[in-house]
């Protein structure tokens, strides 16, 4: 394997422009001292070498995966682009030529540098996959569902088969904030489909919506035990970043509707 | 009523049921249904005493005939009492699945009239949900003692897992504190469960679309620290439960003193939550790692450890088992290297296959060796550096919250009064001072 050579990978910050920076790299026989997508770029004093996209490419390098590694190769990598490690893209050619390297026996090496690196980044992603599952809000607009989630690692593509099965009836977007990414069901698609978007603007929610959320909260403060209180654990379980998007942790003023004022004067002092 | 005080008042009455579940089954979703179950369930989110709330746990009433002395809901105890209708359950089950609030429907209820009437009013909330509503998520719902047989079939039909609470570990506590219930009438239910999965596995062999009978099993759970059971009893009948009745779960809840009564605890004491604990680490033992009741507990100690977890405590019991070497030695054996657990194992297994494994390694792999250093060798070696001290080990054996117990830390002061000694008094009379 040749030593890192001073060059700089740039490339587009998509799946198929990091395979075809493996291409790159074993076209060139050269391994990149680091990969920048777009974004991250910040000038540097290395040559940089800027990685076009080609979908022939990055195809090759795609099917030979499974022939020179194993079958599960692939979805390992694809996961590991999924991840929010912020390296992924030079830990991932590191794999690739392990695997290219060692064959199937690379997925088990677990002791190994690259690889031990690179399962804990994705098991950070499927835990925080299962941990949105749960965590999700939807909230109905005029019939319609809407959720936006905040997750580190770029999880929705782990996620939206579950959605799907879970809800075929109903017309969905769950739209992932910090990644800029939605995706969109409605009955009737066989599958959902993955939508590039900046933002999302949602009108006011109805009273319906309003009232089940009341229920929700009181149902959730009336579960826990007062004897057994223990925030800690809850902590570890729900870690405060995600609070912020769950209903039953909203302040109370955005939940409730405007309630008749003669409800609000029974809790002040008594006026002299 | 307005509808949140009896969502509250109810789920306040049945947030002693300890399981949450929604695990156990994999049931795809299906065109024209809503809603599917995953077999690891999903926990939606964690109430303020850190457990899971995965499905709307409630109560279809806390009117009781019975009066059983540790339960808040018994007769003779003046608390606001209420029901759900079935329709209002059903809708409110709808509306929390859609926003994912929930995974599901756990339905429990006091017993109104007799057990046959109440049944039949949880079987009504069901069919709504199933049929009118083609409601596909997870379904747990609490078997009553004493209903009738039929009853009880059509519930597991309609339900994904059923239960059947054994309250109290044995059946003298049980004549105590809950009079109207029986040993009997507890395993009788818990039986037919049993019998009738055992069956429907047979039918659905041989009929492809036969429906399916409580297909994520049945559980139970008892009280632990109302009684004096010791922890000896309670896990052998754990496991007698898990072995002879083919539960998938026994769950243990602290009791919480909800009543003053001669026969109970009094109302100032804590739920003996290490305790608790302490049952559901060997349960866990029992289940995954291969353990017996009997290697755990003895008459002669029938009270868990509370210092070391049991795990450890076995270990500590069986040295001359130890120090085990990890590129070697069989899965079985690496499961009760204290402080390694199954998902470590598993992997231990496959990095083994491609090479020896160092203690550098475990760490890279993602095992936890404070504990388990003192109990392997990697490669014939031991941990570099490792010193075995009384005092570190016991440091490091200790579960967490004792480590620290035998010293008295505090915050010195520069201002804090000073002790006067003997030594000081002797030498202001000498006048040295």
């Amino acid at each position: 394997m040749p030593d890192r050579s001073n060059v700089v990978y740039l490339y587009d910050g998509t799946f198929e422009g990091l395979l075809c920076c493996v291409f790159e790299s074993y076209a060139a026989k050269e391994l990149p001292i680091q990969i920048y997508c777009g974004e991250q770029f910040a000038p540097t004093l290395y040559p940089v070498k800027l990685i076009e996209t080609d979908l022939a490419k990055a195809r090759r390098v795609y099917i030979s995966l499974p022939k020179n590694i194993s079958a599960g190769a692939p979805e390992i990598i694809f996961r590991g682009f999924l991840t929010c490690h912020p390296q992924k893209e030079l830990l991932l050619l590191d794999f690739i030529r392990l695997g290219i390297q060692e064959g199937s026996r690379a997925v088990h090496m677990l002791t190994h540098d690259t690889v031990s690196q690179l399962y804990d980044a994705i098991r950070r992603l499927i835990q925080e996959s299962r941990h949105l599952m749960g965590f999700i809000r939807f909230s109905v607009y005029d019939g319609k569902m809407v959720s936006v989630i905040e997750p580190k690692n770029c999880v929705l593509p782990l996620i939206c088969d579950h959605f799907v099965s879970r809800l075929p009836e109903e017309t969905f977007l769950i739209f992932d904030k910090p990644h800029k990414l939605g995706f969109f069901y409605h009955p009737g698609q066989k599958q959902g489909e993955f939508l590039s978007m900046d933002d999302i603007v949602l009108p006011s929610p109805e009273d319906q919506e309003l009232e089940y959320r009341r229920l929700w909260r009181g149902f959730f403060q009336a579960i826990g035990i007062q004897e057994r209180l223990n925030p800690c654990c809850q902590r570890n379980h729900l870690p405060k970043r995600f609070r912020p998007r769950l209903t039953e942790f909203y302040e109370p003023e955005t939940l409730l509707p405007a309630e008749p004022p003669h409800v609000l004067l029974k809790h002040r002092p008594p006026q002299e | 009523m307005d509808l949140l005080e009896k969502l509250q008042i109810l789920a306040d009455s049945a947030k002693y049921d300890v399981a949450c579940t929604s695990s156990g089954v994999d049931r795809g979703g299906v065109s024209g249904k809503l809603g599917n179950t995953i077999s690891c369930g999903i926990c939606h989110t964690f109430s303020s005493d850190g457990r899971c709330v995965s499905l709307l746990k409630v109560l279809m009433t806390n009117y009781c005939i019975y009066n059983c002395q540790y339960c808040v809901n018994r007769r003779t105890n003046d608390v606001p009492r209420t029901a759900f209708s079935p329709r209002e359950l059903a809708d409110l089950t709808i509306n929390f699945y859609k926003r994912n609030y929930i995974e599901g429907l756990f339905l429990s209820s006091g017993i109104i009239k007799n057990p046959d009437y109440t049944c039949e009013k949880m079987i009504k909330v069901l069919q709504i949900l199933r049929r009118e509503y083609q409601f596909n998520g997870y379904i747990h719902v609490k078997a009553i003692p004493g209903a009738d047989s039929a009853l009880i079939e059509q519930l597991g039909i309609l339900a994904d897992r059923m239960s059947v609470n054994i309250e109290l570990p044995s059946q003298q506590s049980l004549r105590t504190l809950a009079p109207d219930k029986s040993k009997e009438s507890i395993l009788t239910p818990m039986k037919q469960i049993r019998n009738r999965i055992y069956e429907n596995s047979t039918e659905i062999v041989k009929y492809r679309y036969a429906p399916r009978f409580a297909p994520a099993g049945q559980s139970t759970q008892m009280i632990v620290g109302a009684t004096p059971d010791t922890d000896y009893q309670i896990l052998h009948l754990t496991e007698g439960l898990y072995k002879n009745y083919r539960l998938k779960r026994v769950f243990f809840s602290a009791y919480v003193p909800v009543a003053d009564n001669p026969l109970l605890p009094s109302v100032d004491t804590k739920p003996p939550l290490l305790r608790e604990h302490r049952l559901y680490q060997a349960d866990w033992l029992l289940r995954f790692y291969g353990f017996e009741a009997k290697e755990l507990l003895d008459e002669k100690n029938p009270n868990f450890n509370p210092l070391v977890d049991p795990k450890c405590n076995w270990a500590l019991n069986h040295l001359e088992l130890f120090p085990v070497e990890i590129n070697t030695a069989p899965r079985e054996m690496l499961l009760r290297i204290p402080g390694i657990g199954v998902a470590s194992v598993k992997k231990i297994l496959t990095a083994r296959r491609t090479g020896t494994i160092t203690f550098e390694g475990l760490r890279k792999i993602g095992a936890v060796l404070k504990r388990a250093q003192y109990f392997i060798t990697c490669n014939g070696k031991l941990a570099q550096g490792l010193k075995i001290t009384q005092d570190g080990m016991l440091r490091c054996l200790l579960s967490g919250g004792f480590e620290h117990s035998q010293e008295n830390y505090e915050q010195l002061s520069l201002f804090s009064p000073a002790q006067v000694t003997q030594e000081d008094v002797r030498k202001c009379l000498t006048g040295q001072m």
